[in-house]
């Protein structure tokens, strides 16, 4: 091979010699000298043959014809070829470029998600792909083969080559294979033909399942997400992995990096020959979350201990959601949901065995996120915000006293609603109201305020502290709850033939002790509670605290506290409410007071038992802490749990447990029935 | 006398061409002067020479990328052409005009030769070839036939001395070309076309009248329609092959076979074009080099040499076989036996039918058929017969004057 191209090109001088002396020769005269020859020497001779001696020659008619084919055939191949090589040949070139390049992806590794501590949540992690060509769709023997090896239906390889548009890209077939397919394919080149065996990158948990709501998972592209991303800043093609839920889907233009691309040189029978040109791939920004992996942990950890303690006392306790943020600046420190999933589960492709699980109301669809899409009557837990509003309002004052029976009949006799004690609670004031609970109490305020000027004006205060409304968060799919009000009555009912429209007092009395239709999220409530603690002003919760470059370079964008609800109330009356809180835990119920008491800062809190018809009642119970200086807000539910104090308050427990270190000793069991 | 209006024809061509030059000073005069090319024809022998070189550069350069083509086989092939030609220079080519019958037994054995169990050989699709019996010696008669049959007709045509008297005499003359174009058309579509095209040329230059040839001529593109078009149809018997239809439509639309002969048609003009003005350089071509150009050193090699060489390369080409194939017929215009200038017409033609369709299928102007391409396309069969062809030529230059 060496010594070829020497040879060829002394063979190529030659022809050159060839044709420059041809060139020559056709210059001078084209008549063969032989005629002059033939001239001298008598051309024809008589002849032996019967041939030679014909003296006739054929006209030159024939002869003619032949030469002006010869010029007009040779001139029409001259002339396309010029035409193909001179004039098109840049479109040439082009499609000979295309047959031989094959632009591969190179997937940008996505960008981590660390928690506040810098602790990783999700990061990445490399695993052996296999992918092929779309020339494996003509051989069944070959995908028949790989069904086998991969443990997965042939009909599930045969797709996944059809959906890929681009026949000349590799489409991968299963992201995650185990050392034993790899080597089974690494050790039989010639039956897998069509496949490749290349390095990708996919989503790690090192954490398992913690804080799986808040993070989301990610998956390929759908068709609709692939659809909608034409025209936008960053279409999306088949197999892209993008983040579906929660954080993931939340800052998915923050972590995913820009997709490389390597073009290859490639044979007809698709080798690869060599690398054209590669265009590095671009890492994703890392995303540092408000979240405390520990508190997390404990929220977590809390949250299945007061499931727990509720199924031992009988209870359903088929569900529940914890957020714990910080008042002073809206993060959220932690935020759980159970039942819980596993992202790791998506990370590979998930069989649809196991979406249906994850999305079934058997499992108690785990891809919930309750603290911020699940809807609970508020309960007791609204009654410090309905006494700060009948405070505001003036229909109530420090001093006001009631007179609790047991049974309230302030819209007369027939239409009387009970207190959560029957036996009632006496004569009491607000702050007493708010310590046990009193429904009596609240009853009062909402028909003081139904029989006033602003009939709404309850619902006009819940709505300044963001009932109603959703918090602004940033993760997709917040609930914004029910504020009921007299036209959203009239609208909503409008549907249930001979339901009554008509707004009553009882509905204003519902708001104000938290049943019937008002609807409000764990995070709500939350929010309402660090509104409280901060003396009204409440930050927009959020869960993203900076985004940093992957190299570690440093810290492109913090993110900025923001108020989403400032309220100018009296502070007088915010000292009022706060104090009684502070009292609640102590106070009203021996057991809870033991549980607390261990804890090296006092506790403002308050409990609620949420009805709803035909389940056993949820419980909640929302705090802060400490409760002169407040910082961390936590507001937890059971879902028919039961009672607030018997249940949710374990989870809450545990988390300051975490929070101060101090676990939760006590062993006392609450007896009460307070609601 | 008509020795004289000969003479007279010549004299006046060459003054007529040349007013102020004098006889025996021009470059041909004195290169055909030197002692190497007395009895050989310089235009004919340096083109021929200078193709050959060409062809082989082309294997050499197929054959760093190719693993079938081997510029050892090649040689060899050249070899053997060298050595027939010689021998074929030195016979005088008029003994073939007594030698009709016997001509027509070789073709016709050389028609059953590869139908015999012993010597025939098959692989890969291919058929038509010989092995010898005990040797791995291969060859393709069809190549050969080609030969036997110019020679057989301008055999047969000379017998009429210029003048076809009656349409009787030139309907058995064409019955002569018929009967074995016939016989091979059911075997080999190329090598047929071929033998018909320069058959047809040494007819028509054997004194046939004009009246008679045009219909005949029109008369074969009618059959050749009806063939075509009978072959479309389904449930009637058709002459054509599946293959060979299919390779008409591609023709007129390569998209209709992506995959097969319409891919190669497109890969092959994607070469040729690609090439550009000074091509992509030995060993360079992608389309040949990497498989996509398929049959790149046999049937597509012009692609190749295209791709490779580009413009400047396919220039040289195209005027080296202009020249060999024009003053063939400068000769044959010039030779003034009958038999020895029908015999260098039809060799001329052949070249000449050769040439543009393989060419011309390269290019996308001719449909594909599987004719080699003389001196270039790998295949020792082929090199061989074209380097004897050329031995006629010269053989034919060297027994001008004299009888055999």
């Amino acid at each position: 091979m060496s010594i070829a191209p020497f040879i060829i090109v002394i063979l190529a001088l030659l022809i050159a010699g060839c044709v420059v002396v041809l060139w020559l020769l056709l210059r001078q005269n084209p008549e063969p000298t032989y005629v002059h020859k033939t001239k001298e020497e008598k051309v024809i001779r008589a002849s032996q043959t019967t041939e030679e001696t014909s003296v006739k020659k054929a006209d030159d008619g024939g002869l003619k014809v032949l030469f002006g084919a010869v010029a007009s055939l040779f001139a029409l191949l001259f002339a396309r070829t010029g035409f193909m090589q001179l004039v098109n040949d840049q479109e040439y070139e082009n499609k000979a470029e295309n047959n031989r390049t094959r632009t591969v992806k190179i997937q940008a590794p996505r960008g981590r998600i660390l928690d506040r501590n810098g602790v990783e949540l999700v990061t990445n992690r490399g695993t052996l792909a296999v992918s092929a060509t779309s020339d494996l769709s003509d051989d069944t023997a070959e995908i028949g083969l790989l069904a086998n090896l991969l443990g997965m239906p042939k009909e599930a390889i045969i797709h996944a080559l059809d959906a890929n548009s681009q026949k000349e890209s590799l489409v991968t077939i299963l992201p995650d294979l185990n050392q034993k397919q790899v080597a089974f394919i690494s050790e039989h080149p010639e039956v897998f033909q069509d496949v490749t065996i290349s390095e990708q990158e996919t989503r790690a948990y090192p954490n398992s399942t913690l804080a799986a709501h808040v993070l989301g998972y990610t998956s390929e592209a759908t068709q609709d997400q692939i659809n909608a991303s034409k025209d936008s800043d960053h279409e999306l093609s088949e197999g892209d992995i993008v983040g579906q839920a929660g954080i993931e889907a939340q800052y998915e233009n923050v972590l995913r990096g820009e997709d490389g691309e390597m073009k290859l040189y490639v044979s007809a029978d698709g080798s690869v020959q060599g690398s054209a040109e590669t265009l590095s791939p671009i890492s994703g920004s890392d995303v540092v979350l408000t979240l405390d992996a520990t508190i997390q942990k404990a929220a977590e950890d809390g949250l299945f201990h007061a499931i727990s303690i509720a199924k031992e006392a009988g209870k359903p306790a088929t569900a529940g959601a914890l957020v714990c943020l910080d008042a002073q600046t809206g993060d959220v420190l932690a935020m759980a949901s159970y039942p819980t999933f596993s992202p790791e589960a998506f990370a590979g492709g998930i069989s649809s065995d196991d979406w249906n699980a994850l999305s079934s109301e058997s499992a108690g669809y785990p891809m919930l996120n309750r603290a911020i899409s699940g809807m609970y009557p508020s309960a007791s837990t609204i009654k410090p915000l309905a006494s700060l509003a009948g405070l505001e309002l003036g229909v109530v004052d420090e001093n006001s006293t009631f007179d609790c029976v047991g049974f309230w009949t302030g819209f007369g006799a027939n239409s009387g609603q009970w207190c959560w004690k029957h036996s009632g609670h006496g004569w009491l004031g607000l702050a007493d109201g708010i310590i046990n609970s009193c429904n009596t109490v609240f009853y009062e305020i909402g028909k003081r305020v139904f029989y006033s000027d602003d009939p709404e004006a309850l619902q006009e205060q819940y709505e300044m502290w963001g009932l109603g409304k959703t918090s602004g968060i940033d993760l997709p799919g917040e609930a914004a709850g029910r504020l009921p009000t007299p036209e959203w009555k009239k609208q909503y009912y409008a549907n249930y033939p001979g339901a009554d429209t008509t707004w009553y007092g009882g509905d204003t009395t519902n708001i104000a002790i938290g049943q019937g239709d008002i609807l409000v999220t764990p995070l709500q409530m939350a929010c309402i509670y660090a509104g409280i603690a901060t003396d009204g002003t409440i930050y927009t919760p959020h869960l993203l605290k900076s985004v940093s470059t992957k190299d570690g370079s440093g810290t492109v964008s913090e993110y900025k506290d923001n108020v989403a609800h400032k309220i100018e109330a009296n502070p007088e009356h915010l000292a009022y409410v706060k104090s009684a809180l502070s009292r609640v835990a102590y106070e009203e119920d021996d057991a809870v007071a033991a549980h607390f008491a261990n804890l090296p800062v006092k506790v403002a809190t308050k409990t609620g038992t949420a009805e709803q018809a035909g389940k056993e009642p949820s419980g909640w119970y929302c705090c802060y802490a400490p409760a002169e200086n407040p910082t961390y807000v936590i507001s937890c539910i059971i879902e028919q749990g039961g009672f607030g104090a018997t249940c949710a308050m374990y989870a809450v427990r545990d988390t300051l447990g975490v929070i101060y270190n101090t676990p939760d000793t006590s062993s006392a069991y609450s007896t009460t029935q307070a609601m | 006398m008509p020795h004289a209006v000969a003479n007279r024809t010549k004299r006046n061509m060459h003054s007529q061409r040349n007013p102020q030059k004098k006889a025996g000073f021009s470059l041909l005069e004195r290169l055909q002067a030197l002692p190497l090319f007395k009895n050989v024809y310089a235009p004919v022998f340096l083109s021929s020479f200078a193709l050959v070189i060409y062809g082989c550069i082309v294997v050499a350069s197929a054959s760093l990328t190719i693993a079938d083509a081997s510029l050892s086989r090649q040689l060899i092939g050249v070899f053997l052409g060298v050595v027939l030609a010689s021998i074929m220079w030195r016979y005088d080519y008029r003994g073939f005009s007594q030698m009709t019958t016997v001509l027509l037994v070789l073709y016709i054995v050389l028609f059953f030769l590869p139908m015999i169990p012993g010597f025939s050989y098959s692989a890969k699709g291919m058929t038509g070839w010989v092995q010898l019996p005990g040797t791995s010696l291969r060859f393709q008669p069809s190549e050969l036939m080609k030969l036997v049959l110019i020679f057989y007709i301008a055999g047969v045509a000379s017998k009429y001395q210029g003048t076809i008297e009656t349409f009787k005499d030139y309907c058995i003359l064409c019955l002569h070309l018929g009967i074995p174009f016939v016989l091979l058309l059911t075997q080999d579509l190329g090598t047929s076309l071929v033998v018909l095209f320069s058959g047809a040329c040494i007819i028509g230059c054997s004194g046939a009248k004009k009246e008679w040839i045009i219909p005949t001529v029109i008369a074969l593109f009618i059959i050749a329609f009806l063939v075509v078009i009978t072959s479309m149809i389904p449930g009637i018997p058709h002459i054509l092959k599946d293959y060979q239809l299919k390779r008409l439509t591609v023709f007129i639309d390569p998209s209709v076979d992506p995959s097969g002969d319409g891919y190669n048609l497109q890969q092959a003009t994607i070469a040729v074009g690609s090439g550009g003005f000074w091509g992509k350089g030995i060993g360079m071509a992608t389309q040949a080099g990497q498989g996509f150009l398929p049959e790149a050193h046999t049937d597509f090699v012009f692609a190749l040499l295209a791709e490779e060489f580009g413009f400047v390369g396919c220039t040289i080409l195209l005027l080296l076989f202009a020249c060999l194939i024009w003053s063939t017929l400068k000769l044959a215009k010039a030779t003034d036996s009958l038999f020895g200038r029908l015999v260098l017409i039809g060799i001329a033609s052949m070249w000449l039918f050769q040439v543009f369709e393989n060419i011309g299928m390269c290019l996308g102007i001719m449909p594909i058929t599987g004719i080699p391409l003389p001196f270039i396309s790998y295949g020792a069969s082929s090199m061989v017969v074209q380097i004897l062809a050329v031995g006629i030529v010269e053989s034919v230059y060297k027994n001008r004057v004299k009888a055999g």
